[in-house]
């Protein structure tokens, strides 16, 4: 006979639906909305199988060329500036913002004060480079729309949207308000994109290497950190085209009872920090470290995180480790562990910790190139930059194009 | 949560052959579970896991023009998850015959500790002990629960060819199991099976 016997059949069965059941995959919500955002890009930026392109290069090549003269880039004119040689936004004497109004509708505003340029414009949008300053933009949503906005070290990715992006090279601040739509940033303080949905607010400072997600208007806690006020939403939009808003879901208050029936790493998915910490006040904070899942703690501690409950954050990452020790979880939470410590209660001792604990659970793990460069940073303000330009030789040697590199360098070269 | 997400299965597939983006976030949050835990269970888990998740839903994204019967896409997902994980372990058996240690990966156990530990520790190690194609055969038949028509478009083989190789898969898992005390509940149709699942 071809098959198993009953007997086994039926204990084979058992034994797998138990195995699935316990062994049930979690990933931290911020890697889960991460892994798709990388691999959105990668179907936006890879061109599919080598073999398969170099074999009809050529071809493809001669088809694009014709493709591109069919479909020209998007044009665009200038309302209250003039675009100089190298495509910088000059704007007009007496004017109070400078405005770019594209061909398919979109609508990008720089602010008096602002500085920024046209890097590229494609059929499918547009690359802007904001230097200093506030930029507000309005983009028409369309299936193949691709805008991006670079901001110092930050990138800003949408498709159709309406959002403003502040940036100071002073102060090294970047701020997102994102009114419509969602969009991903990605930076410094980023291991992936951030994806970010409409009503939500993103500050991130460079040189106080704090990141927050917030809902939009809501000052974040102090001791999440202390960014500028932001500005009522219509403030910096009130020329922008009327939009459709995308049909994500809204945003649940704290105490919506969907809370409780969507997993923390749901809400967390979607952005709804503040409903899990929430949720996890009305459980009782004990009962919920001991009983969730690891998917819901690392949600927790990431939605502790991102609205400035650092000792909750702490307790829920804590929780990771004690209760999942040995976990792909559990190290990723020595990492988000530093990155409290560091951010909102400036205990860099204990940040330092956390970062070698990661490094040395995981050197070859997602984070280990941003634990290593966040320890870098923090020797040199701690003990200066000579005691960090050994650490920073490790990290070019190890990641040179990451994201730290160009510090690593300036570092390395200490004396 | 968005009305999308009630979305049928082959409502889905055609919005993801039209290349519609939310489609593929709600086809991600459908089915990035499912994939994460086919590849970790026939692969046993490392760092490099959700790398190949990533790359599983990028190959799908790119060939869903290809499927033909919309109502088969999560046959069609899992298909290209097994395309991945095959190519996974051959990638690792290069690597080992080479003894590149960066590459050499070991079966490592992922549980939920709220489960019981022993019977998992057990049922990891028997699972390391049989064959890559055994292990997957498990992992499809008896934890995810595929119907043979289903694994068999998956495998790309024969009813009678599948038949043989899970008989040969599902005595050599079984026989291993019973040499394993712990695992003997869970083999007896009695006591009832324990819930050892995730909290």
């Amino acid at each position: 006979m071809n098959t198993a016997s009953p007997v086994q059949e039926a204990a084979l069965t058992r034994l797998g639906k138990w195995y699935g059941r316990a062994t049930e995959p979690g990933l931290a919500p911020q890697l889960h909305t991460g892994s798709f955002a990388s691999i959105q890009a990668q179907l936006t930026h890879s061109t599919g199988p080598r073999w398969l392109f170099a074999a009809a290069g050529f071809a493809v090549a001669c088809a694009l060329s014709m493709w591109l003269l069919w479909q020209p880039p998007l044009s665009y004119h200038l309302v209250n500036a003039t675009l100089t040689q190298s495509g910088y936004l000059q704007l007009a004497r007496g004017a109070k913002k400078s405005e770019l109004v594209f061909s398919d509708g979109s609508r990008v505003t720089l602010s008096a004060s602002s500085r920024g340029r046209i890097a590229r414009v494609t059929r499918h949008g547009a690359e802007l480079s904001l230097e200093s300053g506030l930029l507000s933009a309005s983009i028409v949503p369309r299936d193949d729309a691709k805008w991006s906005i670079t901001a110092g070290p930050f990138t800003v990715e949408v498709t159709g949207t309406r959002f403003d992006v502040d940036w100071s090279p002073t102060t090294e601040q970047l701020d997102v308000r994102l009114y419509e739509g969602s969009l991903l940033v990605g930076g410094p303080l980023l291991p992936r994109q951030v994806g970010l949905r409409a009503g939500q607010q993103l500050t991130a400072s460079v040189s106080g290497a704090r990141l927050v997600v917030d809902e939009l208007g809501r000052a974040p806690t102090p001791a999440a950190s202390a960014p500028a006020p932001v500005p009522p939403p219509s403030s910096h939009v009130g020329t922008a085209a009327p939009l459709q808003p995308q049909a994500l879901p809204a945003p649940s208050r704290p105490d919506a009872p969907a809370a409780a029936a969507q997993s923390w790493s749901e809400l967390v998915a979607r952005g709804d920090f503040r409903a899990v910490v929430a949720d996890a006040d009305a459980r009782g904070i004990e009962q919920a470290l001991s009983t969730a899942s690891r998917a819901d703690l690392m949600a927790l501690g990431d939605a502790a995180r991102y609205v400035g409950r650092a000792e909750l954050a702490v307790r829920a990452y804590s929780a990771v480790r004690t209760r999942h020790a040995g976990s792909a979880d559990a190290r990723s939470a020595a990492f988000f562990l530093g990155r409290v410590a560091e951010d909102q209660q400036r205990d860099y001792v204990a940040a330092l910790r956390w970062y070698d604990a990661y490094g040395g659970e995981s050197p070859r793990g997602a984070l280990a190139a941003e634990a290593l460069g966040r320890k870098m940073i923090l020797v040199a303000k701690v003990s200066g930059t000579r005691a960090a330009a050994e650490i920073a030789r490790d990290y070019l040697k190890r990641f040179p194009a990451g994201t730290y590199a160009a510090r690593a360098r300036e570092l390395a070269a200490s004396r | 949560v968005s009305t999308t997400d009630t979305l049928s299965e082959a409502a889905l597939a055609l919005r993801l052959r039209d290349g519609d983006a939310r489609a593929q976030r709600i086809a991600w949050d459908r089915y990035a579970s499912l994939v994460r835990g086919l590849i970790r269970r026939s692969l046993g888990r490392d760092g490099d896991s959700e790398d190949l998740v990533q790359e599983v839903f990028v190959r799908f994204f790119r060939s869903i023009a290809r499927l033909r019967d919309p109502d088969a896409m999560r046959s069609y997902l899992v298909g290209v998850t097994v395309r991945v994980v095959r190519g996974e372990i051959r990638r690792r058996k290069v690597r080992s015959v080479f003894q590149l240690g960066f590459g050499a990966k070991t079966l490592e156990p992922f549980v939920d500790p709220s489960a019981a530990q022993e019977p998992l520790a057990c049922l990891e190690s028997v699972l390391a002990r049989v064959s890559d194609q055994a292990r997957l055969l498990f992992v499809l038949r008896y934890v995810e629960q595929l119907e043979l028509a289903e694994i068999e478009a998956v495998l790309g083989v024969s009813r009678s060819t599948l038949k043989r190789r899970l008989k040969h898969a599902s005595e050599r898992v079984f026989e291993l199991a019973r040499r394993e005390p712990a695992l003997l509940p869970y083999l007896r149709e009695t006591p009832a099976l324990r819930d050892g699942g995730a909290s």
